[in-house]
């Protein structure tokens, strides 16, 4: 259940207590936080698709997909080229721990998207969830687009909830890009 | 008889495949360390100097008379041939491995500052690179090694011959084993070791120790006999490892011991002496030593480690010799002098170790709060202080922080994953914590890089 979007002198308040249980590293920086929601930076790593032997990936098996993308890791300082078009996976520079009262959302900046870079899909970020969240990236523009690391290219969207049951995410405690991993048991939500 | 012609067809041969190699490495900068784009411009150049000094020198040759023409014609080839041995086999592997996929970048900036500590005068640019082989290993480079010759020079020597330092190294070339480029904690040896015979080569700590020749290796003349080079030789690197190993410990701490026999082999194979190292068994008992020294046997969460360790090697020293590669005799005689000399190395590292750069058991606090972050699932580049304060973590509070948590089991990190880990638990679920354990180690040194630099 969500109820409501924190201020930004909440979101400063929470971040400072160690007791909240929700916290970002590095720390964000005051300019990195507005009303509701903090910039986020992209990583190091990208999941690059190319081509390979395997023909296509069927949607009820997800996984296979791993075998058709190649981990680029980028350099400080340097560019990852994002072509029209292409589609890659990238995950935030911080580091987020959600506590059970909050849930966010994952969006592309403005700034951003007027380019052609979108942040989207499967945005969504769990009560308890843990880790450097999976970025599903694709230019849409017309041209090619060089995203450096730790550019701040997206924002997480907080609302205030109320969970008692937290369930690790199968994604928990991630720090790299992943493609589609096997549930751990079960099923349920597809938190980051 | 190879004629001068066919030698530079051959020498072209390989200086195209070099060439062909600098460019397709030169092609994925954002993927190089930082190390490797300094030597990576570096052998650009050089390789354009030896292209043109090559065809030049042939040219200049043409107007001699043919017989001396062939024959200073192969000498121009054999010299330039052996520039290119060098490459080929110690650079261009080098280059070939220091790509972000084989390495672990996070750890670049650290190993930068322990070098610069270790050799502060020097300045070499630290070049670590993925080894195909399951090796750490620093070896250092001379521009002066690749030198292009001019006919009549001295002929370039290897650069593998590490020890020699008459001029400081340009370059030092660092290795991990590539296919464990994520086992962060374990390459804390780089930091700790490898940074060790560095500071050893700039301080000359180990040559300082005179080895004290065995009558029986000296015949009546008082002139060296059999066996007195295979002594030196052993005597030498045994010294070199163990000063390695205590300013391993001086500056890093518990992670210098917590990582060795990992690194150096399995727990069966701690009592093996071999020509380059004394038993894994005997550096542990000496590294006890240090951390003693240090305060580090008392502090919490590693006494039970350490008391471990001190029954399984407090008699390393007294045991004799054995390997299966090894001159029983003459390491024997070895053992029976490095053993006498064990405290005054530890006495000579200590003294020559800035306070600086010494990490000590005031530090365990901090090493405390940042396992506790690994343990609960997060990072710990960026830890709490005294007053709430925030601060970077340094690389040795990391590194001690993510092998604690290994000591005191991994139950707490599972825990984060939905992991039930039980003396009974499937390798897989450890394999699977453990990674986490190492990739947040890795995380956290991003972070803490981060934080330094902005």
């Amino acid at each position: 259940m969500t109820t409501g979007l924190p201020s930004r002198k909440d979101v400063i308040k929470m971040l400072a207590d160690p007791q909240f249980g929700f916290s970002i590293q590095p720390m964000p920086t005051e300019d990195l936080i507005q009303y509701g929601s903090i910039d986020l930076r992209v990583g190091t790593v990208f999941l690059s698709a190319e081509r390979s032997s395997l023909a296509s990936v069927r949607a009820e098996d997800p996984w296979q997909g791993a075998k058709l993308f190649r981990e680029v890791r980028v350099a400080r300082g340097q560019p990852f080229v994002m072509q029209p078009h292409q589609f890659v996976l990238a995950t935030t520079f911080e580091y987020i721990a959600m506590p059970p009262t909050l849930v966010g959302l994952i969006q592309s900046r403005s700034t951003y998207g007027r380019m052609g870079i979108i942040a989207a899909t499967a945005a969504y970020v769990g009560p308890g969830y843990k880790g450097c969240p999976t970025l599903e990236l694709v230019n849409l523009g017309e041209v090619a687009i060089e995203l450096k690391p730790y550019q701040a290219i997206c924002q997480l969207v907080l609302f205030t909830a109320a969970e008692d049951v937290i369930v690790p995410s199968r994604y928990q405690c991630s720090t790299r890009p992943s493609f589609a991993r096997r549930p751990l048991s079960g099923s349920g939500a597809d938190p980051n | 008889m190879w004629s001068a012609n066919q030698r530079r067809r051959s020498l072209g041969e390989r200086l195209f495949r070099i060439a062909e190699t600098v460019e397709r490495i030169e092609s994925r900068p954002a993927e190089l360390t930082h190390g490797a784009k300094a030597l990576l411009a570096y052998i650009g150049s050089l390789l354009r100097q030896v292209d043109s000094t090559v065809d030049d020198r042939w040219n200049e040759l043409a107007v001699i008379e043919p017989g001396l023409r062939e024959e200073l014609r192969r000498e121009l080839c054999d010299d330039f041939r052996d520039v290119v041995g060098v490459l080929v086999s110690e650079v261009v592997p080098v280059l070939v491995g220091a790509d972000a996929r084989r390495v672990p970048v996070e750890l670049e900036p650290a190993l930068r500052q322990s070098v610069l500590s270790a050799a502060p005068d020097w300045k070499p640019v630290p070049v670590l690179y993925g080894s195909d082989y399951y090796e750490y290993s620093i070896v250092p480079l001379r521009k002066s090694e690749l030198e292009v010759p001019v006919t009549g020079r001295p002929v370039p020597s290897s650069a593998a011959e590490g020890g020699d330092m008459e001029s400081p190294p340009d370059f030092v070339f660092i290795s991990v084993p590539g296919v464990e480029r994520d086992s962060v904690a374990l390459h804390a040896v780089l930091l700790g070791h490898e940074a060790g015979h560095l500071r050893d080569w700039y301080l000359r700590l180990s040559e300082g120790f005179v080895l004290d020749v065995p009558p029986q290796l000296v015949d009546s003349d008082g002139k060296p006999g059999e066996g007195y080079g295979e002594y030196v030789k052993i005597a030498t690197n045994w010294t070199e490892e163990c000063v390695a190993d205590i300013l391993s410990c001086l500056t890093i701490g518990p992670v210098a011991l917590l990582a060795l026999p990992e690194v150096a082999g399995g727990a069966g194979e701690l009592a093996v002496d071999s020509d380059s190292h004394p038993g894994t068994d005997r550096r542990i008992e000496l590294m006890l030593r240090v951390l003693h020294q240090q305060g580090f046997d008392v502090v919490s969460g590693l006494t039970e480690a350490f008391s471990g360790y001190k029954t399984l090697c407090g008699d390393a020293w007294k045991r004799i010799v054995q390997g299966p590669d090894l001159n029983q005799q003459i390491a024997s005689l070895v053992l029976a002098w490095i053993r006498t000399q064990l405290d005054e190395l530890i006495r000579v590292c200590t003294s020559n170790v800035p306070a600086s750069d010494l990490f000590t058991s005031d530090y365990w606090p901090l090493v405390e709060s940042a396992a506790s972050m690994l343990g609960g699932g997060l990072p710990c580049g960026e830890i709490i202080l005294a007053g709430r304060s925030r601060a970077a973590a340094r690389p040795e509070v990391i590194l001690n922080a993510s092998w604690l948590v290994k000591v005191q089991g991994l139950q707490a990190l599972g825990q984060q994953l939905g992991v039930v880990l039980t003396e009974d638990s499937h390798i897989s679920d450890v394999s699977r914590v453990s990674e986490v354990l190492d990739r947040l180690t890795l995380k956290s040194f991003e972070i803490a890089e981060f934080l330094r630099s902005a």
